[in-house]
């Protein structure tokens, strides 16, 4: 089989880049981007979210917007990104949501959304699926995908909730 | 053809493994979560530290990709792969012609693995399921007096117990279908008591293994908790059909015990002031009503409670429930219900009279009410600050025909009881340890001393230790406990005696 082999080189690709990042295997220490930037595909007819609207798309609460059902795709949990937009958005910390999800299955609801690690991969993601959501930090934004803004204020705006 | 989602995943499974094994012991701990879908794994080259910090990101031009599949869409099979391009002949002597790097192959084969799972999960033809359970342990030791009614109940020996063993099945059908399912499997009828005739009688189901001679058994039984198909027609709307969980109160649809603070849930809850579950239809509206408000209305038709409700109504008066529910999630978050049921319970036995040349069934109806049960829950989080309390009533009318006897000289009158608690905890950081304090008044029937008038005797509850989650999957449990009536008995009640218990649990998700 290729993947294991596969995954074992990205694996290790990503240890080198966090080790260049300052995460060693003893501890974490990755730096947080400052702000998250919530973005859609370019066809995408939505430009402005509230922050109550995907909290409940990142809730896994079946939320529309413009006719158009949101699907969210996470960071992998722990990552600097995931956690500073689970304590913004969702207003938990690593152990709240690990927890949340799990009573959240034993009550028979949906699981959490889907989790896509790497910037450019959840571009790719986000801009060819339909009601794609998600989050990035913006130094990796580029042109395949549109940023949101949350509740009218662009993520450059100091009142940008996310950051 | 349904296949198990884990068997579907493995590849994700395996580079998630190996992935764990590269980060400290902190982070392995919170990706080890299986209910976190798999990480699509990241090219290295992306990570900020790799590239130089861009300014402002220049206004590209999207590069023309084709879309994934529309979950919304996802109804038809996947479509098969294109066909690849014919080989080109390779130029003579020349270098072989340059392949995609790795880093794209691999972005890819990933992205072909993404769609391919949206693809599953709503695909009419290759419905996916996903199994998944909870269980506990308990250990307990109850203190009771001699004369106590609770020891027809309860024993007072210590003794290990497994409570629960629940396993969920549930699966997406496509467009909008989804099947959920929770069965528990359980040692009953084996060991359960009953008063029959001033005897205590103890249902014993050891059978001879035919398979391995002389070997004894004893047969369980496997509890349908729930079962339903869900269709969701639109974001805001959704219609179960089935057996449902009465959408009352807070712990009795969040029943799992690793989920539950204390060992066991309040009296209130398992008494049954409202019905556990129903068999009929469901809707349920969710709208978010302004930006940290959602607005819940659950409607429920049932067969209502019955002696077979499950599969028969015996008086075919449909049951009906009613539930609205405000979500308010600002600074931490609150969440506030109200529960409606009304519906006729009856229970009858038949027997057979002659009717001419042939015989005829006749109904005789045994107990038959009418019941009306209201309830009211609040919820409130804040950080690690956990607040619940719920409030439960319960109305029965009896019809004049399915009033039943209490005793030789007098019928049964139409009863009131209620029952609330409220629990107060907060969760630290540390272990995920919460010490928590429920209590509790309830009411019950007197329906075990028929000399003592039938007015419903009031008993405080409380409970009061520690719960931890030292990970989200597993919860660990320390408390002990009181109940004390709150009546003035004479002597030689059967509830004149407190019960003392002492109980630990350890539950776990898997």
């Amino acid at each position: 089989m290729a993947l294991p082999s596969l995954h074992r080189r990205v694996c290790l690709r990503g240890l080198g880049a966090g080790l260049l990042l300052g995460f060693s295997p003893g501890g974490l220490a990755l730096a947080a981007p400052a702000r998250l930037v919530v973005i859609v595909g370019q066809s995408s007819p939505i430009d402005n979210l509230s922050l109550g609207t995907l909290r409940s798309a990142f809730l896994a609460q079946p939320t529309e917007q413009h006719k158009v059902r949101l699907v969210p795709f996470n960071a992998p949990p722990n990552s600097p990104e995931r956690v500073l937009f689970d304590r913004r958005v969702l207003g938990m910390s690593p152990e709240e949501v690990a927890r949340h999800w799990v009573d959240q299955r034993i009550r028979g609801n949906p699981g959490p959304p889907r989790v896509v690690a790497g910037a450019k991969l959840l571009r790719q993601v986000v801009a060819r699926l339909p009601g794609a959501i998600s989050y990035l930090d913006p130094e990796e934004l580029d042109g395949t995908v549109k940023a949101v803004t949350i509740g009218g204020y662009d993520y450059n705006h100091k009142d940008y909730p996310i950051r | 053809m349904i296949r198990l989602r884990t068997l579907l995943r493995a590849s994700s499974l395996s580079s998630l493994a190996i992935c764990a094994l590269a980060l400290p012991a902190e982070a392995r701990a919170q990706s080890e979560n299986p209910y976190d879908p798999p990480a699509a794994e990241p090219p290295s080259a992306e990570t900020p530290a790799v590239e130089p910090a861009p300014a402002p990101p220049p206004p590209a031009e999207p590069e023309p990709t084709p879309p994934l599949p529309s979950p919304d869409a996802l109804v038809a099979p996947p479509a098969p792969p294109a066909p690849s391009a014919p080989p080109a002949p390779p130029a003579p002597s020349a270098a072989p012609a340059p392949e995609a790097p790795p880093d794209e192959q691999l972005d890819e084969q990933l992205m072909a693995e993404i769609g391919a799972e949206l693809m599953a999960d709503h695909s009419v033809n290759e419905p996916r399921l996903s199994l998944y359970g909870f269980a506990d342990l308990t250990f307990y030791k109850y203190w009771l007096h001699e004369d106590s009614g609770f020891r027809s109940l309860l024993y007072t020996e210590s003794a290990f117990a497994i409570g629960n063993l629940n396993l969920y099945l549930s699966g997406n059908l496509g467009a909008g279908f989804r099947s959920m399912a929770e069965v528990r499997f359980s040692y009953l009828p084996n060991g359960s008591r009953q008063v029959v005739g001033g005897e205590i009688e103890r249902t014993q189901t050891d059978a001879v293994d035919y398979s391995n001679l002389g070997e004894e058994r004893r047969t369980g039984s496997v509890l349908v908790e729930r079962v339903y198909l869900q269709y969701m027609p639109t974001s805001f709307l959704t219609l179960r059909a089935g057996q449902w969980l009465t959408p009352y109160g807070i712990w009795n649809v969040d029943h799992g015990s690793p989920t539950v603070i204390p060992v066991v849930r309040p009296f209130t809850i398992s008494f049954a002031l409202m019905p556990e579950r129903q068999t009929g239809i469901q809707a349920e509206f969710n709208r978010n009503l302004a930006d940290d408000w959602r607005l819940s209305a659950t409607l429920g038709l049932s067969n209502g409670k019955g002696s077979v409700d499950e599969y028969a109504d015996l008086d075919s008066n449909k049951a009906v429930t009613g539930r609205l529910q405000v979500t308010w999630r600002t600074q931490g978050t609150l969440q506030l219900g109200a529960t409606t049921y009304y519906g006729r319970y009856t229970d009858l036995s038949q027997s057979t009279e002659l009717n001419g040349a042939g015989v005829r069934i006749v109904d005789h109806v045994q107990v038959q009410f009418d019941e009306l049960a209201i309830g009211f829950d609040i919820l409130y989080k804040l950080g690690g600050f956990h607040l619940q309390a719920e409030f439960l009533s319960n109305q029965k009318r009896y019809t004049a025909r399915g009033r039943p006897l209490r005793n030789a000289v007098e019928y049964w009158p139409d009863l009131e009881r209620f029952g609330t608690y409220g629990v107060v905890g907060y969760r630290f950081d540390w272990l995920g340890l919460m010490p928590f304090v429920v209590g509790e008044y309830f009411q019950i029937s007197n329906n075990f001393e028929p000399a003592r008038p039938p007015d419903d005797d009031g008993v405080i509850h409380v409970m009061s230790g520690l719960n931890a989650r030292p990970t989200p999957n597993v919860t660990l449990k320390l408390q002990g406990q009181v109940a004390l009536s709150a009546s003035d008995l004479p002597a030689g009640s059967a509830l004149e005696h407190p019960l003392w218990g002492l109980q630990s649990q350890a539950a776990w998700a898997f």
